[in-house]
């Protein structure tokens, strides 16, 4: 059994990585791509403390980042009072498109992760999102998590004892936020909701929100609090004092000199006081405003006359895809008139692949046009649509831009303004003529120049930038581009963060979000009547939220904005005329002179930069290998005797060029080692679009396969193999594969023997838009068709085709709650075929595991899947114990299993619980009846299955 | 009873995995055995001296290297005649030849150890952090090979211990300070309610000693009694120096403090904007040399109250740069020694090294220099005068 159990594991090995043959395949997957669509050409260079990896377009800001990684290493290696010995491998991609392509990390990378350390090789990688403050804190926020793994693995080192234990993940994430940025408008706005609404965590309870960004906030804010109360030294003496305690909270409470409840307490009278300090002087938006929605997660609204409504056009994601949305509002009451419509389904196919979130993408013009961005295949789209009509009147892509936010309409005209990133990394001002298709930058640097808005009254384009701010803080200015003088100047000088520029024709004022009080509120930037140039300008504070805005839009009288609610962004209105009586009388004057709005103009922070000096190479010349996994494993087995085995793989740095090696000796007897030497070398690449690998293999000894004649055999088989795969886009893909093998079975020794030289060819195509939830699918499709071909083309021992069809279709009921198809149809028919297996949880449910075998197989299933208990939370005296998300199901299974002639339907019927224990592994029980005699009856009794695995 | 061949086989086996057991049992604590006279040059040093009356050459020869078992830390090393003691983080105290680099004999502790191992003879006299809530003071007898007296305390020391006349003065986290004599017998001990992590040092008045809020303490050397106090702007980590009637010392606010030690009161400051976590070296009776986290090695006139000069590197200096009438020896945790002109400030030499150096130690009866490097290895080596 023992021998059985490693045996299938080594074979699945063998499947996955090495053979990937579909004929003998079952154990194929679905699975969205990783599409490569760039072709990088990498150049690296070494520094004092790292080495850098860039693509050659983004040069410049690479030497920016590697300048600034110099200073966080310098000023980390002071906090953590440590070094690290070997140089950091930083690899930088030009924009976050760029590096969802990245093989550093094999999964795919969803939007909005602003970079990742790789602990077995010890690689960060960051991608630019367009600014350069942006850019310093994910770097430095990185390099804490490289100097956090460091000084722990030194701490246990030193003292020579087992290093077996981490911080907690709030304490990490926390930390490398802390000591990498200041307190932002971010952490604010969703802490004033968390304390104001309750569901914030004191310190024993951290683990129900890992992961969250709340936790990353939190975490950020404790250690403030630690800082403040008992000094930042503390922090490093938490690093010290790691060996001493299992528990991280004995740690706290020991190196902080204070009773843990005691400590707890304070840390949370310490979050409610810097929470409330400012409570009585903001409003609520409950109080003030209008809801207009609530449910899901919404943004980016963008108003709309039509008729005598409005509509709010917005992005959402209210089901597990990011769609937009369309709301009718009264102008009267301000409340939604209908139902929420849906216009554009987003994330099932490569048109609207995927929208962003917390970034303005909508805007609406009064004509009834909609344009928006949206990632389709290598970069970011503008599309234009009707609102009247219901449909896409044009989809524009350039060639050399890459991301694409901001966009707006110029005039209501043919043009549009937008930012965009070029592969450089360079985020500008972009204008385009949608009739003479003719493209114009009106910034062209590495200043991230963004939210750029059309001003008929000043005939001018306004844009926020950071040009102005001094060592990159997150301060932003605001500037003017003039059509005629075709010059740019500064209008408005900020020292906050500011975003969402709206130009209010009416009030002839730029409206725009600001954190000057913690969180962002709407801003009037009234200007002055002067129409070539702005000389000065008043500043008033339009709102005052306690939890800030994310985005807004006004028309007419009416603000639509987006806030931060219990955990969520909703979509909130208001009238202006009524809010002005609320409006705080507090002006900021902002005057400059000719002079002063010279020289803001003219001075560029100049950002320190490396000087590559010819150092940089060509990574190509410089690509180095090394293990990224390795490990030997040795056997006593009663029946076979000693056994070993070892497997390695090895990558480049960049991870698009991966060996793996596997060596594994069946001998029973010393006469018989070298006979019985498996070993399997193979080559993957993934560098291009098109991903191939190819290998040699040679497998001997003693089997026993469990789809076959279910008893031992001998067999020694040798060959190569090959594969190739196209990604048609994230969602579908083509596959190619082939294996010659050279097969020498013997069924009975001496006896009976079977001769083959094999080749096989297959072809699969397979699609996969489904999103997933605790325990499996749950919207979306899973596809997957394949033909092969395999045959003996010596002997003609072997000769058969394999056709699989396998379709799952999940259709959603309500949010929790879907129905699951599956149609499946497996096919072998020849000479030799191979069985296929089925019985069992994941197929014919109630049926003894892997008890039905056949080389002709077909599976339809229903699934009722729906949600059983949210949250079952035991509290025993001495331990707290929460399950979540226990899921129910119904099902109704059909099938047969069949070699030669069909024999007889089988089937299931029943209900089941389902139940994902840490993320990890999905625990599955299933009650019901088998319906037997060919589909004619249901079983005596009931059966009852436990199983593992995820749904269908 | 009679054994047939290969019964007789297995048995000498069990024995000798028997005996092997034993002997792995017996020597879990481990032996320091040392049968030498004692030495009063030795019995009188100080072991917070880091300057070195005398001239250095630039040229170093490396004689020996010996690999300890735990992680070096920024303690320094003891010498007694030919022998080298030395206390490393995994808690094992080691004696060590200083003429062959031989390891002769070894203490295993469970904890770690974080201050000097003191010598007086014939004793060894350390401190082990055990737990969170224990540490521990250890006398062993080296001549006759056991643990002569062992004290406990229900805290930790994270600063280095004062080897004085009579004895050995230490203060804990907790801020407790305790004095105990060579044989054991505790002296005074006094409570400061407070956080200490500073390097402590003393004249012959008092003892002082620094907290994580930026309070200094003056204690009478003789009764333990707190002479006076004096607030700094800013937690103090650094070690202390004494001239005379004065102390000086560098708070996390980066000023140099010079306060006088009869009022406890401050005579001057300047700000030098550094944070150091080592010990301030008062060399020629009126500089003052200070390196600091940032990798600033500076030179102070006391007297002028003025920077001699400053020289900036990439490192960062934990361990007190020990100082000769014409060098200045720095180890840089950054991978590096700087040997370093004392007049000018210039650097002579700037040795690259692969790993993290921790400490470095001057033997003086020997002309030697031991380099402390990450994961326990030690390198020694001959300065040619």
């Amino acid at each position: 059994m023992f021998f059985i159990i490693r045996y299938r594991a080594f074979f699945l090995f063998i499947y996955f990585f090495i053979l990937q043959s579909a004929s003998y395949s079952q154990f194929y997957f679905f699975g969205r791509n990783k599409v490569r669509y760039e072709e990088f050409k990498w150049k690296v260079f070494e520094t004092e403390n790292f080495e850098i990896y860039y693509d050659q377009n983004f040069e410049e800001i690479a030497r920016i980042g590697s300048a600034y990684a110099e200073d966080a290493y310098k000023d980390l290696s002071e906090k953590f009072e440590n070094i690290i010995i070997t140089k950091i491998p930083l690899i930088f991609y030009n924009t976050p498109i760029h590096f969802q392509q990245t093989n550093v990390y094999p999964g795919l990378i969803p939007d909005g992760v602003g970079g990742f350390y790789e602990f077995l090789k010890g690689r960060v990688v960051i991608p630019f999102n367009g600014s350069i403050s942006d850019f310093m804190h994910v770097i430095k926020h990185e390099l804490v998590h490289v100097f956090t793994l460091n000084k722990i693995y030194r701490v246990f080192k030193d003292r020579r004892i087992y290093f077996n234990r981490y911080p907690p993940l709030w304490f990490i994430e926390g930390l490398a936020e802390y000591w990498s940025t200041e307190w932002d408008w971010k952490g604010e706005m969703i802490l004033r909701d968390a304390v104001e609404k309750g569901y914030f965590v004191d310190l024993k309870n951290f683990w129900k929100i890992s992961g969250s960004f709340l936790m990353y906030k939190m975490g950020q804010k404790f250690l403030e609090f630690v800082s403040i109360n008992y000094g930042e030294d503390k922090i490093l003496r938490l690093f010290d004092n790691f060996w001493l305690f299992e528990d991280f909270n004995d740690n706290l409470a020991y190196t902080l000199n204070e009773n843990f409840e005691d400590l707890n307490l304070k840390w949370i009278d310490y979050l409610k006081k810097s929470v409330y300090k400012n409570y009585s002087q903001t409003l609520s938006s409950e109080s003030h405003s209008i809801k207009i929605t609530r449910d899901g997660f919404n943004f980016s609204p963008s108003l709309i006359k039509n008729g005598d409504n409005f509509d709010v056009v917005f992005l959402a994601n209210r089901d597990g895809y990011s769609s937009i949305y369309s709301q009718s509002i009264s102008p009267k009451t301000l409340r939604p008139e209908k139902d929420i419509e849906l216009l554009i389904r987003g994330e099932k196919n490569e048109q609207f692949e995927s929208f962003y979130f917390l970034q303005n993408i909508i805007r609406t013009n009064q004509n009834g046009d909609v344009i928006f961005v949206s990632r389709s295949g290598s970069a970011d789209v503008i599309y234009l649509y009707s609102l009247r009509e219901k449909e896409i009147k044009k989809k524009i892509k350039f060639e050399n831009l890459i991301a694409i936010d901001c966009p707006n309409f110029v005039d209501d005209s043919e043009r549009i303004v937008f930012s965009a990133m070029d592969r450089r990394g360079f985020k500008d001002i972009y204008i385009y003529d949608i009739n003479k298709d003719e493209l114009i930058s009106i910034t062209q640097d590495y200043f991230c120049d963004e939210y750029p808005v059309y001003s008929k009254e000043y005939n001018a384009i306004f844009f926020v930038t950071d040009r102005s701010a001094s060592n990159f803080n997150k301060s932003k200015s605001i500037y003017a581009y003039n059509f005629q003088k075709n010059i740019a100047f500064i209008v408005y000088k900020s020292d906050g963060e500011i975003s969402n520029l709206v130009f209010n024709d009416q009030r002839k004022s730029l409206f725009f979000l600001a954190d000057y009080e913690g969180v962002k509120n709407v801003y009037e930037l009234k200007l002055n009547s002067e129409k070539d140039i702005v000389k000065s300008a008043t500043l008033t504070r339009v709102t005052n939220f306690f939890s800030g805005i994310s985005s807004f839009d006004l028309e007419d009288n009416i603000l639509i904005y987006s806030t931060y609610v219990e955990g969520s962004f909703q979509l909130y209105a208001l009238k202006l005329d009524d809010h002005e009586k609320i409006r705080q009388t507090n002006v900021i004057t902002n005057q400059m002179t000719d002079n002063e709005i010279d020289s803001l103009s003219l001075s560029l922070y100049v950002p320190k930069k490396l000087d590559l000096k010819g150092y940089s190479k060509d990574y190509s010349v410089k690509k180095k290998y090394s293990v990224d996994f390795a490990q030997s494993q040795v056997s006593i087995d009663p029946v076979f005797g000693t056994q070993s085995g070892a497997a390695v793989f090895l990558s480049d740095m960049l991870g698009d060029d991966q060996y793996y090696i596997l060596v594994y000796n069946t001998a029973e007897v010393q006469s018989e080692f070298l006979k019985s030497l498996n070993i399997a070398i193979a080559r993957f690449n993934y560098e291009n679009r098109v991903n191939y690998s190819y290998g040699i293999f040679h497998f001997s000894g003693r089997r026993y396969d469990i789809r076959d004649k279910d008893e031992y055999y001998y067999e020694r088989s040798f060959g190569a193999s090959a594969s190739f795969l196209y990604p048609l886009s994230r969602f579908r893909r083509i596959e190619f594969n082939f294996v010659i093998a050279n097969s020498d079975k013997q069924i009975i020794s001496q006896i009976l023997e079977r001769k083959a030289l094999i080749i096989s060819a297959a072809v699969s195509f397979v699609s996969d838009n489904s999103i997933w939830a605790f325990t499996g699918p749950i919207d979306g499709h899973r596809f997957r068709v394949l033909l092969g071909y395999t045959r003996d083309i010596r002997y003609d021992n072997v000769n058969y085709l394999t056709g699989i069809f396998d379709y799952r279709y999940y259709a959603r009921i309500s949010f929790k709650s879907l129905l699951a198809i599956r149609n499946s149809i497996y096919y072998n028919q020849g000479k030799e075929t191979r069985r296929y297996i089925a019985g069992g949880s994941w197929d014919l449910r109630g049926w003894q595991r892997w008890s039905l075998r056949g080389e002709k197989l077909w599976v339809t299933s229903f699934e009722l899947r729906f949600p059983l208990i949210d949250l079952a939370y035991f509290k025993f005296p001495w331990l707290d114990v929460g399950l979540p998300n226990i899921r129910g199901a119904a099902f109704f299974d059909v099938g047969s299993v069949w070699d030669k002639k069909y024999e007889e339907t089988l089937g299931s019927i029943g209900y089941g619980f389902r139940f994902n224990l840490f993320n990890a592994v999905v625990l599955r029980y299933d009650i019901g009846k088998k319906i037997i005699n060919n589909f004619t009856k249901l079983q005596n009794g009931t059966f009852y299955q436990f199983f593992f695995g995820w749904d269908f | 009873m009679k054994l047939c061949k290969s019964k007789k086989f297995f048995f000498l086996l069990d024995m000798l995995i028997l005996c092997i057991l034993i002997f792995s049992i017996c020597s879990c604590y481990g032996t320091i055995k040392l049968d030498i006279a004692k030495n009063n040059d030795f019995d009188r040093e100080s072991n917070l001296n880091f300057y070195y009356n005398r001239n250095i050459s630039d040229s170093l020869i490396k004689i020996w290297e010996a690999n300890l078992d735990g992680g070096i830390g920024f303690n320094k090393i003891a010498e007694y005649d030919k022998y080298l003691f030395y206390g490393d983080l995994s808690g094992k105290v080691y004696l060590i030849n200083s003429e062959n680099g031989k390891i002769e004999g070894k203490l295993r502790n469970k904890g770690e150890i974080f201050s000097s191992v003191v010598v007086s003879y014939p004793h060894i006299v350390y401190l082990v952090n055990s737990s969170y809530e224990k540490c521990e003071m250890i006398y062993y007898d080296f001549f006759s090979s056991a643990v002569f007296s062992k004290k406990s305390f229900r805290s930790l020391i994270k600063s280095e211990s004062i080897r004085h006349e009579n004895g050995i003065i230490f203060a804990l986290t907790n801020g407790e300070v305790y004095n105990y004599d060579f044989k054991g017998r505790l002296l005074w001990q006094t409570n400061l309610n407070a956080f200490i992590y500073s390097y402590p040092n003393f004249n012959d008045k008092v003892v002082v000693f620094g907290d994580e809020k930026g309070k200094v303490y003056a204690i009478n050397l003789k009764d333990g009694k707190i002479e006076g106090t004096f607030s700094a702007g800013k937690g103090i980590f650094s070690g202390f120096s004494i001239r005379g009637d004065t102390v000086y010392f560098i708070a996390d606010d980066g000023f140099l403090y010079a306060v006088d030690l009869n009022s406890i009161s401050l005579l001057w400051k300047i700000d030098l904007n550094i944070r150091v976590r080592n010990y301030l070296v008062i060399a020629k009776e009126k500089y003052l040399i200070a390196s600091s986290l940032s990798g600033d090695l500076l030179k102070i006139d006391l007297d002028r109250q003025s920077i001699e000069w400053k020289l900036q590197t990439a490192g960062l200096f934990k361990f007190t740069p020990i100082v000769f009438n014409n060098r200045i020896m720095q180890a840089d945790l950054n991978k590096k020694i700087y040997i370093i002109n004392f007049d000018t400030g210039e650097k002579v030499q700037e040795i690259n090294l692969d790993e993290r150096v921790k400490n470095i130690n001057y033997i003086e009866n020997k002309n030697l220099i031991i380099i402390g490097y990450d994961d326990g290895k030690l390198v020694c080596y001959k300065a040619f005068n």
